[in-house]
């Protein structure tokens, strides 16, 4: 084929074009360190990378969440168990002032401290966190839990949780609210009270009950009245019979699945009242307490009455206790279960960022070599185009 | 040239700066009440009809019996254990064994700035399946159109580079008909040169001749 001049030059300036195009591109890749300039470069890959940098951003703020997280929930656990340590503290007291050793006088002072111990827990209850919301309001945090009124107390928050997403379908509550761990709480032994009568005139003691067969048991209030110092019956609801036995200190009264221990002597007509356990918060029994620490003793039925009602409020006391172990065990776990979810997440993240490199980051090795294989190449074609450009015949005229 | 939303950024503005004004919460929520004796627990409740206009009402579902309930003191409704009960297009589900008289409340839930079911619920969104008759996500979405126009965009690269070839050789085939090459040019000048030089020469030889032939018969 001939060569004409000007398709000689053409060919030489479309060659440099070319190569100086390639040499942009590869020059834009390595300035910018990635493998993927424009979707079209690789438009599964562009897709894929987009999928990848949406995982990773939700696993970035997963962990973010997972630390707030940790913080309410730390916090909740250190509530806790300063909550824990009042309610020992209250129980010590309650078994001191059980003491028959007990003056009326120590008895007061007792009491002092108990009432004490309940502005604590009160305040404890109402306790904010770093950002002002109240931690055991459940989801009313603006609004102050426990509200009291001299032996009345309120909860003014609601029972709702709330839910931190920590993974992929993972949530994770941040706190409890007020009405789990301070108000309902199951009193006497969680199925049933059985509480002496105020009017009684005997010295008959109740001990700690049971359920013994709980398909026998058949929710009502009972009474157990006695007829004589001797021998007793057992009333339900409507007043009908249940059963009639005869007494001896240290018996166990038992019907319908439920039994508990009484000791001392009831005076003819005394009454014990067996009913349901209904939801009692913590603040109004250890009031109780209180009250019946303060209460005189001066002869042996008032010390009946103070230990029945000290031995009831104790009972109340554990299931509070129990109540109160039982949510902390629930924290426990929560904290566990977050920092595994956080290990996961940083493992999962790694990958899918390995992966994500792996697809869109530049190959600089590869790249560089190229670089400089697709400059030499130009060089040449540049030098050579000044060299064959000068040859001409009009060089020798 | 149409140019939809250009002035649309400088119209953004703010209209609330609390964020407690940011509906994160659900409309309703759902209480056991202090009293209860059984040991029925009652589930977060969540809004199936929005409509409803006795949505943000109060109801308060009574256990007339460990299996049947009432609903503000009226009606007869059997219990089942985990079923859900939708009362003012809102839905709860109570589970557990309730005692007599047990009592539960669903009501608006003011207040509760602490709530963030609905954010959850925002939250969702991310991942569900909105586009496409409810298929697929908005990540998905965008990540199939980036890789559909990177695809088409590859092809038309392609075919450019395919019709530069073409371009190119028809433009040689053309040039290589019709345009000059110097150093042809350059030869043929050198030749034509010659040529005139020797066409020259040939006038001069004749003058030569004429010359002679004039000076032969000249006297």
């Amino acid at each position: 084929m001939r060569i004409s001049t000007r398709g000689a030059f053409l060919n030489g300036l479309q060659a440099m074009q070319r190569l100086q195009t390639a040499l942009d591109y590869t020059q834009r890749q390595i300035s910018s360190g990635r493998r993927i300039l424009n979707p079209s470069d690789d438009p599964i890959g562009s897709a894929r990378s987009i999928e990848l940098r949406e995982a990773i951003s939700r696993l970035q703020q997963f962990d973010r969440n997972a630390g707030i997280v940790s913080n309410r929930l730390s916090q909740e656990e250190t509530a806790l168990s300063s909550v824990n340590n009042i309610l020992q503290r209250v129980r010590e007291l309650a078994l001191q002032a059980n003491n028959a050793t007990q003056s009326n006088e120590s008895r007061g002072l007792i009491a002092i401290e108990v009432r004490e111990q309940l502005s604590n827990l009160v305040q404890l209850a109402n306790q904010q966190d770093g950002n002002g919301s109240y931690l055991f309001a459940g989801n009313l945090e603006g609004t102050q839990p426990v509200s009291r009124m001299g032996s009345s107390f309120t909860y003014n928050g609601d029972q709702g949780q709330r839910f931190i997403q920590i993974g992929e379908g993972r949530d994770v509550a941040d706190s409890d609210p007020g009405s789990r761990v301070f108000f309902q709480i199951r009193n006497g032994n969680g199925t049933f009270t059985a509480l002496a009568d105020p009017g009684n005139a005997g010295t008959g003691i109740v001990g700690a009950g049971s359920l013994v067969d709980p398909t026998a048991y058949d929710q009502d209030q009972y009474t157990v009245r006695f007829i004589d110092a001797a021998n007793y019956e057992v009333l339900d609801s409507l007043g009908a019979t249940v059963v009639t036995a005869a007494y001896q200190s240290g018996d166990t009264i038992a019907f319908r699945g439920i039994e508990f221990s009484l000791t001392g002597s009831p005076a003819a007509g005394d009454q014990f009242i067996v009913a349901p356990s209904r939801y009692q918060d913590i603040f109004s029994t250890i009031d109780s307490l209180a009250a019946a620490i303060e209460r005189p003793v001066s002869d042996d039925i008032s010390r009946a009455e103070s230990n029945n009602a000290i031995n009831a409020s104790l009972l109340d006391l554990d299931q509070a206790l129990g109540n109160i172990l039982d949510v902390r065990t629930q924290v426990g776990a929560r904290l566990a279960a977050v920092e595994n979810q956080v290990d996961s997440n940083g493992a999962f993240e790694l990958t899918l960022q390995t992966t994500l490199a792996g697809i869109q980051d530049l190959d600089y090795a590869e790249a560089i070599s190229r670089l400089s294989a697709e400059s030499t190449t130009l060089e040449a074609a540049q030098q050579s185009f000044i060299r064959t450009s000068q040859l001409s015949l009009f060089n020798y005229f | 040239m149409i140019r939809t939303g250009h002035n649309a950024a400088g119209t953004i503005q703010s209209l609330i700066d609390d964020p407690r004004a940011i509906a994160l919460a659900a409309p309703t929520r759902a209480q056991s009440s202090l009293a209860n004796i059984g040991d029925a627990t009652v589930s977060a409740a969540t809004v199936v009809d929005s409509s409803d206009p006795a949505l943000l009402t109060t109801a308060v579902i009574e256990f007339t019996s460990p299996t049947t309930y009432s609903i503000n003191g009226a009606g007869s409704f059997t219990y089942t254990d985990g079923d859900p009960i939708i009362v003012n297009g809102s839905s709860t589900t109570i589970s557990g064994t309730p005692a007599v008289g047990d009592q539960f409340t669903i009501e608006a839930n003011y207040g509760a700035s602490g709530d963030n079911s609905n954010a959850l619920l925002l939250n969702d969104v991310q991942s569900n399946g909105v586009l496409d008759g409810g298929a697929i996500s908005i990540g998905e979405s965008y990540g199939q159109l980036v890789a559909s126009v990177g695809g088409t965009a590859y092809q038309i690269q392609t075919g450019l580079e395919a019709q530069n070839v073409v371009y190119n050789n028809a433009e040689d085939a053309v040039l290589s008909k019709s345009a000059v090459n110097l150093d042809e040019e350059a030869a043929n000048l050198i030749r034509y040169q010659q040529a005139y030089q020797a066409a020259a020469q040939v006038v001069s030889v004749t003058k030569i001749l004429f010359d002679s032939l004039i000076n032969a018969t000249s006297r």
